[in-house]
């Protein structure tokens, strides 16, 4: 079969994959703290068998091929625009910086999504329950009063002072892998406390980083991607109908 | 490509889940002692296509990073925001309003305690101070059947004057509060019940250790603000019609598929 074949196969799976890529990001275009994806393709040389056997010129230019892989995806660390609430207990970072917050005993997450809440026994959660950590790494429970924070995340009920906040940065941004529940994970060598200019706003949340606009676009150039590499596989396809239908068909009279 | 479609159907279910909050908000936006609700979205399940580290070559080299496809988007609650609403002065000696945190505890016709932060207050044949649904504000008190003027002072107290100036105190009126009011379960009729979440009630004198205090003859308004809620519902709208987008172009991408063998 021809080699063009499989080439706008592959081509247009990965048009497939970068469009649920982009629904990924349309569907959480209203998720607080969510950081867009952004898929890109690799292409690579494949050689060609050489034509007629050794020792035999080939024709300049043939004895590769370009193949297309799925190559890297990365993670747009872009920050979200800040969405006033006025909910004490909804915090946005402004900087590089992460909430950490406990995914299981001994293994932390990072997280931007500061839409917090408190559960049964007073102590900040993220909205799937996972408890947020304060800068020694334990849990951070609140009595019942009236709740601030300061700028470099100093927790306070009642005016009294009760936690430090445990802000995060990633030192190679590359290692971030997502997990369900809007949070962030990477080895734990790579996770550090954040440092420099890093402040936090009390009332706040950070809106997804999705631009809807540049999605929108984005969507539109991968379906006709697609649609123009599924063409070269219909071309194929002919070609090889003629082949089968037309050479070595006997004419009539 | 099935991925893309499913991707794209969540996102709108999710947003037509903003799109009920709103709605409910807005339905309630002269309601007493109503709080406002705000669905929160979290990210649903990633894919891995490809780990990072996977080897790249037989050189050893290893993949910097990996592909990860995600999978929608999910609902992960939708939480009440116990912000303070505005109040409005009525003049009415039974409407009730607590400046600060706490909610009234009202007894339920079942013996089971509810809360509110909805003061409209008003007294039954029985002299008790129920709610507009006849659900009696706990501790229970009866107010004389010859009551002049009853006051309510801002600690909870209540004393009726009665003819011939004389001053009777009736009882306190005490005030509920929860480690996580946002974990209340909502009944219905503004009123809230307990759950895990919440935590058990603590309760406590107005104006006393945290407590709000009490304001006669004022309401407090619902927390719902108009114009952040007509905002937010725009945003849910085109949230949903770009999800409604993503659908039409997987599908348009599954039809061209379906026509490349004539």
């Amino acid at each position: 079969m021809q080699r063009g074949f499989f080439g706008g196969g592959i081509s247009s799976i990965m048009q497939q994959l970068r469009m649920d890529d982009l629904s990924n990001n349309i569907a959480n275009v209203n998720t607080v703290g969510y950081r867009a994806s952004r898929s890109s393709f690799s292409s690579y040389m494949k050689e060609l068998a050489p034509v007629g056997g050794e020792g035999r010129a080939q024709p300049p230019g043939l004895r590769q091929v370009s193949m297309l892989d799925a190559g890297k995806q990365v993670i747009d660390l872009n920050p979200g625009t800040m969405q006033q609430t006025g909910n004490e207990l909804d915090l946005a970072i402004q900087g590089d910086a992460y909430f950490t917050v406990q995914l299981h005993p001994g293994e932390v997450a990072l997280t931007r999504a500061g839409n917090f809440t408190l559960d049964g026994e007073g102590q900040l959660t993220t909205q799937n329950g996972l408890p947020v950590l304060d800068s020694g790494g334990s849990p951070i429970a609140l009595p019942a009063g009236k709740v601030s924070v300061t700028e470099d995340g100093n927790i306070s009920v009642d005016n009294q002072r009760v936690a430090q906040l445990g802000l995060s940065a990633v030192r190679d941004p590359q290692q971030l892998q997502k997990v369900a529940g809007t949070l962030l994970t990477a080895d734990p060598q790579y996770i550090a406390p954040a440092e420099g200019n890093v402040r936090i706003h009390q009332g706040a949340v950070e809106s997804s980083n999705v631009n809807s606009m540049l999605a929108m676009v984005e969507m539109v150039d991968a379906q006709r991607a697609y649609e123009s590499t599924m063409k070269i596989v219909e071309q194929f396809n002919q070609l090889a109908a003629q082949l089968a239908d037309r050479v070595g068909r006997i004419q009539q009279g | 490509m099935i991925r893309s479609l499913w991707t794209a159907a969540t996102g709108m279910s999710a947003q037509n889940t903003n799109v009920d909050v709103i709605a409910n908000n807005l339905a309630n936006v002269n309601t007493s002692g109503f709080k406002r609700g705000r669905a929160n979205f979290q990210d649903l399940m990633y894919q891995q296509i490809k780990a990072p580290g996977a080897e790249a070559s037989q050189a050893g080299t290893q993949l910097p990073t990996g592909i990860q496809i995600g999978l929608g988007v999910q609902t992960a609650g939708v939480q009440s925001i116990f912000t303070e609403g505005s109040f409005q002065q009525t003049g009415n000696p039974l409407d009730l309003a607590i400046e600060g945190r706490g909610f009234f505890q009202v007894q339920l016709p079942n013996g089971e305690m509810a809360y509110t932060r909805a003061g409209s207050f008003s007294v039954d044949a029985q002299g008790q101070i129920v709610t507009p649904d006849g659900n009696v504000l706990q501790p229970a008190i009866v107010v004389p059947a010859d009551t002049v003027t009853l006051t309510i002072g801002a600690d909870g107290t209540i004393s009726a004057m009665q003819p011939g100036n004389v001053n009777t105190t009736l009882g306190t009126l005490q005030l509920a509060n929860f480690s996580n009011p946002s974990g209340l379960m909502h009944i219905g009729r503004s009123l809230y019940q307990t759950s895990n979440a919440s935590g058990e009630a603590i309760t406590g004198i107005p104006g006393n250790n945290g407590f709000g205090g009490i304001t006669q003859g004022t309401l407090e308004m619902s927390n719902v603000n108009a114009v952040e809620e007509m905002v937010n519902l725009i945003a849910g709208q085109r949230a949903y019609e770009m999800n409604s987008k993503a659908i039409q172009a997987s599908d348009d991408m599954l039809h061209i598929a379906n026509t490349i063998r004539r």
